[in-house]
């Protein structure tokens, strides 16, 4: 007896070795990133094989372009904007020899929806264990974005920033053209007067029908709400607000930033309980904002927009 | 005394009332000539020798202007190479150079007075602001490092330490600590500027106190801004700003109101100028002796941001708004 009972305590002794060193792998495999170096600018990043966390198909870095890349601990809205502006980028100035490759530490069911629905035209990879973390030295506590060349070396990776729009835009430019075109800025109100309302192309919010703006709103017949905020996400939803209770039943066109993620615009439509169509613009709003900016063209958020028989604007006023 | 004196005394009174002696001139502020380019989320401003100085965060680019804002020269592009920058988030002009935190790439870089790179040196732990003097030491805010204030040589090695750790109820004189351990770190977040004799000037962001040090790092004083403005600061501190719209943000983790946004030695007239909440400027003699304040007033609101002075003239840039301005100073 006393020898079975030896047995049986080297056995779960055994046991639970072997349980210790699982978890500890575990822990170790799935730990964030916790180094103080972080791998910087010239240095070479190891070759990886990703998954999309939507599509499935794999994709590699470093790749036969030059990758962006984006990492996001927990995105955020503001981050969600970043994304849809570099996917606007993807999508009217894409280059064959530039990627762009998101990455989330989180489940971010709003960004694996934008990627079903064909608005993140590029690979979402979602790092639940940090894995991709632990390799391209982000911490849990910053985001950091990096530009990686054909053969792995990072030609820009700041320690603890993650690229703005405009920094997405100079760096598209810089890696690409050799040369950053800087924009001239948005114009001033009173420019506006005198000049045509812009025929971008927009797309209805509840139908997704994409058509010209001239197509749904005949010049000449029409006044707008005109939403350029320098923050969208967090100006957004007390316009919608605002459309509803003044604007709703006097047929003003509501046009919204392309720079809003057009999945945000689509939940916070929904949850107002607007019925009546909000266009979203698909490209930048000309004369009113500066994509490349980033920004509205006026200090306000929300412009009203008259215009004349010929289409042409009559007054601009800021909606207070 | 007589009956016409004391009319006389009250007559004075109500007219020193009436005009504001006690608390605030009105400064006209002018509109400056469009730059052509937006400038920036949080840009930075200053001026020396009759240029002007603004560095544009968003866009990573330096423009030397005339005063009145016609572009010299640009310099800078997104990068980490010399000359560069990514998202800069300090700047101090001396005698002979230009020195921007480039915060982004962790470094300090030092350019010529016309913006070309002469060196750079990494940086660590977390700066807030920076100042510099003309013998090339540099000045930096980093509260976890257990001081107030760090001095780094011209190559960037850390020199001194100086500058007790202070507490919110130490800063605003109170027995109540009940905010002390939440804002440990901001209440030590500081803006910095040193003057001709190398005195460095501290104020706190969330407390309107100005501190001096000598040259050695001695405390020579600590002075508490004085007036209405000064005390609506601390009740926004206190009890939230209720309706005046004042610019916050997150510092440490934790989002804290910018009381103070700025601090300014006039390298002409050698005054002390701090911007604070509310379109304040408060002009101090080099003493800290309080002589002035200054309602900033017109196309200026409460998103000023940065200030830059030299004799009579002031220019400011906005956070999250493009522009640029510049007033002339009431004589003091």
């Amino acid at each position: 007896m006393p020898l079975l009972s030896g047995r049986f305590y080297w056995v779960l002794l055994a046991l639970f070795v072997v349980v210790a060193l699982c978890s500890t792998s575990v822990f170790l495999l799935h730990r964030p990133y916790s180094g103080s170096i972080r791998k910087s600018t010239g240095e070479h990043i190891a070759r990886m094989r990703l998954t999309d966390a939507v599509t499935r198909k794999q994709v590699t870095i470093p790749s036969k372009r030059i990758t962006f890349i984006s990492y996001y601990n927990f995105a955020s809205p503001q981050n969600l904007q970043d994304v849809s502006y570099a996917c606007y980028l993807a999508r009217t100035a894409h280059r064959s020899d530039v990627d762009f490759i998101v990455i989330t530490g989180g489940h971010i069911p709003d960004l694996e929806e934008m990627r079903r629905t064909g608005s993140l035209p590029f690979p979402l990879i979602v790092d639940s264990s940090f894995s991709i973390a632990r390799q391209l030295t982000v911490p849990q506590d910053v985001d950091r974005s990096f530009v990686v060349g054909q053969d792995g070396a990072l030609l820009f990776a700041p320690a603890n920033e993650a690229f703005s729009p405009e920094d997405i835009r100079e760096l598209f430019e810089r890696f690409t053209t050799g040369r950053i075109t800087y924009g001239s800025g948005p114009p001033a109100a009173n420019d506006l007067v005198g000049k045509p309302f812009p025929n971008i192309g927009v797309s209805e919010i509840h139908t997704r029908v994409t058509t010209p703006l001239f197509q749904v709103a005949s010049p000449g017949q029409s006044d707008y709400l005109v939403f350029t905020a320098s923050c969208p996400a967090c100006m957004l939803e007390g316009t919608l607000r605002r459309f509803k209770a003044d604007f709703q039943s006097a047929g003003t066109i509501p046009i919204i930033t392309s720079r809003v993620p057009e999945i945000e615009l689509r939940h916070m439509v929904e949850e107002s309980r607007i019925s009546s169509p909000i266009y979203m613009a698909q490209e930048e709003v000309r004369g009113f904002e500066s994509i490349y900016f980033d920004s509205g063209a006026l200090e306000a958020s929300v412009l009203r927009v008259h215009t004349n028989r010929a289409g042409m604007i009559t007054k601009v006023e800021p909606l207070q | 005394m007589n009956r016409t004196a004391c009319l006389l005394i009250l007559f004075g009174c109500f007219y020193c009332a009436h005009l504001g002696c006690s608390e605030t001139a009105a400064a006209q502020v002018l509109q400056l000539s469009p730059f052509g380019t937006p400038v920036g989320r949080t840009p930075l401003v200053a001026a020396r020798n009759g240029h002007l100085y603004l560095l544009d965060d968003y866009t990573n680019r330096l423009f030397i202007c005339d005063p009145s804002g016609h572009i010299l020269h640009t310099v800078g592009s997104i990068g980490d190479g010399p000359g560069q920058f990514y998202r800069p988030s300090a700047m101090v002009i001396t005698s002979r150079s230009i020195v921007v935190f480039d915060k982004g790439n962790r470094r300090i870089e030092v350019l010529s007075l016309d913006g070309a790179f002469q060196r750079d040196f990494a940086v660590h732990g977390d700066i807030f602001s920076m100042a510099a003097g003309d013998d090339g030491r540099v000045y930096v805010n980093d509260p976890s490092s257990g001081s107030l204030i760090t001095v780094l040589s011209a190559d960037g090695k850390i020199m001194k330490s100086f500058g007790a750790l202070s507490s919110v109820s130490s800063l605003y004189r109170t027995s109540d600590r009940s905010r002390d351990d939440q804002f440990r770190l901001q209440a030590n977040r500081v803006r910095l500027a040193v003057d001709k004799s190398e005195h460095i000037y501290a104020t706190f962001l969330i407390v309107p106190v100005i501190r001096e040090y000598s040259t050695d790092g001695s405390l020579v004083q600590e002075v508490a801004i004085s007036g209405e403005t000064a005390r609506r600061l601390a009740d926004t501190f206190w009890h939230g700003a209720k309706e005046a719209r004042i610019v916050s943000g997150v510092i440490d983790g934790k989002q804290v109101p910018f009381l103070i946004k700025g601090i300014s030695v006039d390298p002409a007239t050698h005054h002390l100028l701090v911007l604070t909440a509310f379109s304040t400027v408060f002009i101090f003699e080099a003493d800290c002796r309080q002589i002035n304040q200054i309602e900033v007033r017109g196309v200026l609101d409460w998103q000023l941001w940065s200030m830059a002075v030299e004799g009579r003239s002031i220019w400011f840039v906005r956070t999250f708004l493009p522009g640029s301005f510049r007033g002339e100073l009431p004589p003091t």
